[in-house]
Formats: C-alpha cells, structure tokens, sequence
C-alpha cells in the first residue's frame, strides 16, 4: 500500500508538468545507457534512509514544475559541480556551509 | 504497481469499476508490463466469453434437488474429517498476546544487544556473522522486502538493469536518472551565490549538521 502511494505520488506531479504531458518517456523508451544510469541510481536510492527518500520525491516534484531553463540551469551547475577537482569541492563545500549558516 | 495487484484489477477494469487513480496507476504498469498487458487481453476475451453466455438457464427439478443432497453430503464429510484444532487455539486471546508481547520484547532486547556488541567490538568476523543471521532471516519475508534489505546491506555490485523493472522506477525513470541532481538541489539551485560566498571564518559545526541532513 505504501508503495501504491509513493508511485502516485511520483506520478501526480508527473502528470501536472509539462514534461508529463509531453516528453515523458516510459522504461522502454530509455537508451540502454540511460537504463543503466536509472537503475544504478535506483539501487543508490533503495539503500537510502526512508527519510531521505522521501526528501528526494519532494524534491523530484518540485524540480518537476520547475520552467525547462531553470532545469537545465541546474543541470549545467550540477556537470559543473561534478567536474571540480577534489580541493575545489572541499572548498565549494566549506562555502555552502558558510553560505547555509549566513542564511539561517 | 506490480503483476499481482494488476492483476487484482483486471477484472474491475474490464467492467470499468476502478477509481480514477486505480485505472491510472494500472494503466501505467500495462505500459511497462507486456506481460499484464496479455493478462488483461484474455480477461477481457473470457469476460466477454462469459458475458455471452444466457444468463439462466431451465435446470430439471431432479437436478438440482440432486445437486443439493451432494453438496450437503460433501460438507458433512469435511467436518468429519477436519484434524483437531492446533494446540495454540486452545489458548485465550490474553495468553496470546502476553506471549505476542514476551516474544517481540525479546526479538528487540536482542537486536539492541546485537547492535551495541557490533559498535562496541569491531571484529570483522562478528559482522559477518551478524550479516549472514540477516541474510537467513530474509528469506522468510516478502520478497519485494528482501530485496530491498539484501540492496542496503550488501555492497553495491554493478548489475545489468532489468527487463522489467520495479514499479518506482517503471512509474519515474527520470527521478533515478536525475538522482545526483535532486541529491544536490540545494547547492546547484545556488550556485553562484555559494561559489562567491567567503569563507574567513571556520565554519560553524551546526552548519555542517544543516548540511548532512539536507543533502
């Protein structure tokens, strides 16, 4: 039962967006690529605390009704993030820190 | 959703009784799921079968009083021949749940046990141990459930992705491929503000706490 609710869940905000009405792509529309990047992830998300699983479905919904630009800005942030050397990110980590406690 | 709730719902969808919600999440898995979809086609053909079929027909008098005699005789001979009730129905319902209670307060006085004896004493062989009592244990549960333990216990093995993938992940491809991304939202939604934030101070502990747990 639990689970019905998280995949509708999951599915209500896909539905809502303008990604779900147009490009949503189901399992077998995926590149065998893509497939293999889902599901490793997917074995990631399993071994997560529920807890944590549930932030990241918010988080889903929320960057699902997120505009396609603004997606994509964080798509580009996140090759970004990805591609700093271990100093760099240390340092990008000690800013958000910085940055998370100003704001609080 | 999986095969064994689809299928639970065949029936109703072919006499469209289901929700809104249910027809939706079915027909979710029936775009992922060849294998229902086939299920739910010879439902429809056999429903549709039955539906031709007249809806009643004269039977001889003779018959059915006979048919009734047989079916009386068949239950009388299953009462006679029912073992005797198991030992534990002779228990009242107080009993019972004292004994639900002794059981449960011991399966958790142990687990604590175990779960403190494991931090305080790191031998590799005790955590083997404890995983493999784990390992056995899990077959007796779901195997939906098993799975799932056996994926946060054991350590990640790159595997080939399913034909048939879960319903989470049939139902939201995206969400596993964009995973990294909602794992770092915060951080990637502000960026640049963090990037040109200075840090002259050592950060404050707390902060790193915010951090953990919002990811």
């Amino acid at each position: 039962m639990r689970e019905l609710v998280a995949v509708v869940l999951l599915l209500v905000p896909l539905l809502a967006s303008p990604v779900g009405a147009q490009g949503w792509r189901g399992w077998d529309q995926l590149s065998p690529e893509e497939q293999r990047r889902a599901w490793d992830n997917y074995q990631r998300y399993q071994q997560l605390p529920q807890q944590r699983q549930r932030m990241i479905e918010r988080r889903y919904q929320q960057f699902q009704t997120m505009p396609p630009q603004e997606q994509q800005r964080l798509r580009q942030n996140y090759e970004t993030y990805r591609g700093l050397d271990p100093g760099a990110r240390h340092e990008f980590t000690e800013k958000y820190r910085r940055w998370k406690s100003d704001r609080h | 959703m999986r095969c064994r709730q689809a299928q639970r719902l065949m029936t109703p969808t072919v006499d469209n009784e289901l929700e809104p919600r249910q027809q939706h999440a079915l027909d979710q898995h029936l775009t992922a799921c060849a294998a229902c979809r086939q299920e739910l086609a010879a439902t429809r053909t056999l429903l549709e079968v039955v539906a031709r079929l007249p809806a009643e027909m004269s039977l001889p008098p003779r018959l059915e009083e006979v048919t009734l005699h047989r079916m009386r005789d068949a239950a009388r001979a299953e009462r006679s021949e029912r073992r005797p009730a198991p030992w534990w129905r002779s228990l009242s319902l107080p009993a019972l749940t004292v004994a639900a209670v002794a059981v449960l307060a011991l399966a958790v006085g142990l687990r604590q046990f175990d779960v403190v004896s494991t931090r305080s004493v790191d031998i590799p062989g005790r955590l083997a141990a404890k995983s493999g009592h784990q390992a056995a244990s899990q077959h007796q549960v779901a195997s939906e459930a098993a799975r799932t333990r056996v994926a946060r216990q054991e350590p990640r093995r790159a595997s080939e992705p399913p034909k048939y993938p879960p319903a989470e992940l049939a139902s939201a491809p995206d969400l596993f491929m964009d995973l990294p991304i909602l794992r770092h939202m915060e951080k990637l939604e502000h960026f640049d503000a963090i990037r040109t934030t200075t840090v002259d101070e050592a950060p404050d502990p707390s902060a790193g706490q915010q951090e953990r747990s919002s990811g």
